[in-house]
């Protein structure tokens, strides 16, 4: 069994990395930039399963990766360590906020997805626009 | 690959409804809680939502301010593994023992603080959160070595009277058991014995002195004694169901049938001065005839009549079956039976020194004898007949003796005449219970009471039922199908006199029923004692019925809390809010 987990986080270690995850004021910096793409800031913390779920299944996924990449700006907040920005509270983690360069919300998801079910949230994010 | 991982996760995770959007707020998926219970003990843990679990690594108890008092020990309740970590997937129930090695007295306020972190199995990880309670407690019932002697008080009476066999020198366990002997001669148990060795006694006619009745008691009680001495060792060794193989319909009926000739003999049909074949046959010494036949009496009755599975005797045999030290076990056992039958050798005793001179009355005193040896008789046919049957039985015997004692006579003694009466007003009324369809001895004519009653108890009656089980398969599934609920275990059986007294006395009282509402109540009914049966009570260490089994949250049997025997309504009470 921990072997087998091992392998996943190994596997998932390295195929995370196609998706670029930034810190918050890089990602909003980034944002300003290129003002077509959503800041996607996903709060997390270590020793949460659901959290494990999206980055060791959903985010290595090709087609994920591919809209994250083309249209989202990834960036990563750990809850314990790093400064959580004003307004973004959360019951708990995975929780995702995307919002535009000028820090306003357009959507506020709760929890862990299965990669369909995450793909099509993005679509309904990037309708928001 | 990438499908191969998926799906590893997925069965690991066990995300089971991902798309639900609505998570519960952290108040609701978890409700910390501490309280102290009648030990001194605090019970303190996490009441969590459903689908929520709990990481047992981040589940802490520490003491913030312990006003003196420390913690002893923390009772864990078990965990389970879930994508690779120890979590509860069940509200888990921490007991926490407190210490007082200062020697402190009087109510102490303790802090204690929970920390708990979990996460919804639908996708949610939720943040740690902690919670202080001060709890309030008494420092003067803490010992200064806990938990040994907080222990023990939860112990079962069976573990405390295995462990007095353990701990304590010889003859303290024998003076104990003796004890518990005497104890046990005054539970209805013994009370079947008391007409059978009364009326082998007077059977042995005239010329009865004191002494001879007292050595014929002698006789009995030890007969009695080593009867239970080897079935209890031979229960104890090999772990078998003692009273149920005792119980069985053959025996039952042969030992029916005993009783039935002895009472032929008391009414004088046939000239026996003992019911057994082999006393005719030593019969040339007219002395020893009696002891051997008094002593057959009370080897056959012990086994048959007073196997009442109470605590000392189960005690002894958990003793014998663990350690196989039967020579101890033994000598327990029969210094118990010993105990159990001074009673009797009394009422032996008194049985031949107040016993009339020959004459009308001899006959008569005989007669009621032989009335209750066919009492005794149908007693015992209780264990296999339907309830009909033994009543009508009772009733038919009445009916015969009252009239023969002279309910309707017109000479005879007034006193005598009015018991008779009584009697035969009594056994009518049985009669007539019987042929009302409701039979019952205690009120044979409850059925005339207001229908109205009878239909608010019948609703009553509903609520508090006893699912059945015969096999450990069925026990399993049901027991499954109730995890996470209040769960309590009855081991019964029609033949088993004390669980009767159970269902009559202490579970048809108002308040065990209101507190019994919220248990799942499950009966393994051992009436057939078949080989499942028998691997029933194996899998659960019951020597024979009745037995009372609670289990936790996570179907595991609260041992300290298994009651064997009889227990009084308010005892019974006491232990339900003891868990």
């Amino acid at each position: 069994m921990k072997k087998i987990l091992l392998l996943i986080l190994f596997l998932a270690s390295t195929v995370f990395a196609d998706i670029k995850w930034h810190g918050y004021d890089e990602g909003i910096a980034l944002g300003k930039k290129d003002t077509t793409k959503i800041v996607m800031v996903m709060l997390e913390h270590k020793g949460c399963s659901s959290c494990a779920y999206m980055e060791g299944v959903v985010f290595p996924d090709k087609n994920v990766q591919k809209v994250i990449n083309k249209d989202f700006i990834a960036v990563d907040i750990d809850t314990e360590n790093d400064f959580i920005p004003d307004g973004m509270s959360y019951i708990g983690t995975p929780t995702f906020y995307f919002i535009t360069a000028d820090e306003k919300v357009l959507f506020k998801l709760q929890g862990a997805y299965h990669i369909k079910d995450f793909l099509g949230i993005l679509e309904k994010v990037k309708a928001k626009r | 690959m990438k499908r191969v991982i998926q799906i590893v996760f997925t069965l690991v995770l066990g995300l089971a409804y991902l798309n639900a959007a609505d998570f519960l707020m952290p108040d609701q998926a978890f409700k910390p809680y501490a309280k102290v219970n009648d030990n001194m003990q605090i019970q303190m843990g996490v009441k969590i939502a459903k689908d929520i679990y709990l990481y047992d690594k981040k589940l802490k108890i520490e003491l913030v301010d312990g006003n003196g008092l420390s913690i002893a020990n923390i009772q864990k309740p078990a965990t389970v593994k879930h994508s690779g970590d120890d979590v509860y997937l069940q509200s888990p129930n921490f007991i926490v023992t407190l210490k007082n090695d200062a020697s402190l007295s009087g109510i102490k306020a303790v802090k204690l603080k929970i920390s708990y972190q979990g996460c919804s199995s639908q996708g949610l990880c939720y943040e740690p959160y902690n919670k202080i309670f001060t709890l309030k407690v008494d420092a003067s019932k803490l010992s200064s070595n806990a938990p040994k002697k907080l222990k023990k008080e939860v112990k079962s009476q069976t573990d405390t009277i295995a462990d007095t066999i353990k701990s304590s020198s010889f003859l303290v366990v024998l003076a104990t058991f003796f004890g518990f002997g005497v104890l046990l001669s005054l539970t209805p148990c013994v009370f079947p014995m008391i007409p059978i060795i009364s009326g082998v006694i007077i059977s042995q006619g005239e010329g009865l002195t004191t002494k001879k009745a007292f050595a014929l008691s002698l006789v009995y009680v030890l007969a009695m004694a080593i009867a239970y001495t080897i079935a209890g060792i031979l229960a104890g060794l090999f772990g078998s169901n003692l009273q149920a193989a005792l119980q069985t319909p053959w025996v039952v009926y042969s030992f029916a049938a005993i009783f039935v000739a002895l009472a032929a003999s008391m009414f004088g049909f046939y000239e026996l001065k003992l019911p057994d074949a082999l006393v005719t046959k030593v019969s040339s010494n007219s002395k020893r005839s009696g002891f051997i036949g008094v002593a057959i009496m009370g080897f056959l009755s012990a086994l048959i009549v007073g196997p009442c599975v109470a605590a000392p005797l189960a005690g002894a045999l958990v003793y014998i079956g663990q350690t196989g030290d039967a020579l101890l076990g033994g000598a327990a056992l029969f210094s118990m039976s010993i105990g159990m039958g001074v009673l009797l050798i009394l009422v032996g005793v008194s049985a031949g020194k107040f016993m009339p001179k020959p004459g009308p009355w001899m006959v008569m005193v005989n007669e009621i004898f032989g009335v209750l040896m066919l009492g005794v008789a149908i007693w015992m046919l209780e264990k296999v007949l339907p309830s009909s049957i033994t009543i009508l039985m009772y009733a038919m015997v009445g009916l015969g003796f009252s009239v023969h004692f002279g309910a309707f006579d017109k000479e005879g003694h007034s006193f005598k005449r009015t018991i008779s009466l009584l009697l035969f007003i009594y056994s009518l009324a049985l009669f007539i219970s019987v042929l009302a369809g409701v039979p019952s001895i205690k009120q044979p004519l409850g059925f005339l009471k207001p229908s109205v009653v009878t239909a608010s108890s019948s609703i009553k009656t509903k609520e508090f039922q006893f699912t059945k089980v015969r096999s450990l398969e069925e026990l399993n599934a049901l027991l499954q199908k109730n995890k996470g609920k209040k769960i309590m275990l009855d081991f019964a059986a029609d033949w088993c006199t004390a669980c009767k007294e159970l269902d009559e006395v202490t579970f048809a009282d108002p308040r065990v029923r209101k507190k019994l509402s919220d248990y799942v109540l499950i009966r393994a009914d051992l009436t057939k004692n078949g080989a499942k049966e028998k691997a029933l009570s194996k899998a659960y260490g019951v020597f024979g019925p009745p037995a009372i089994i609670f289990f936790d949250k996570d179907l595991q049997v609260i041992e300290p809390q298994t009651i064997i025997g009889y227990m009084e309504p308010d005892e019974f009470l006491n232990h339900l809010n003891s868990l």
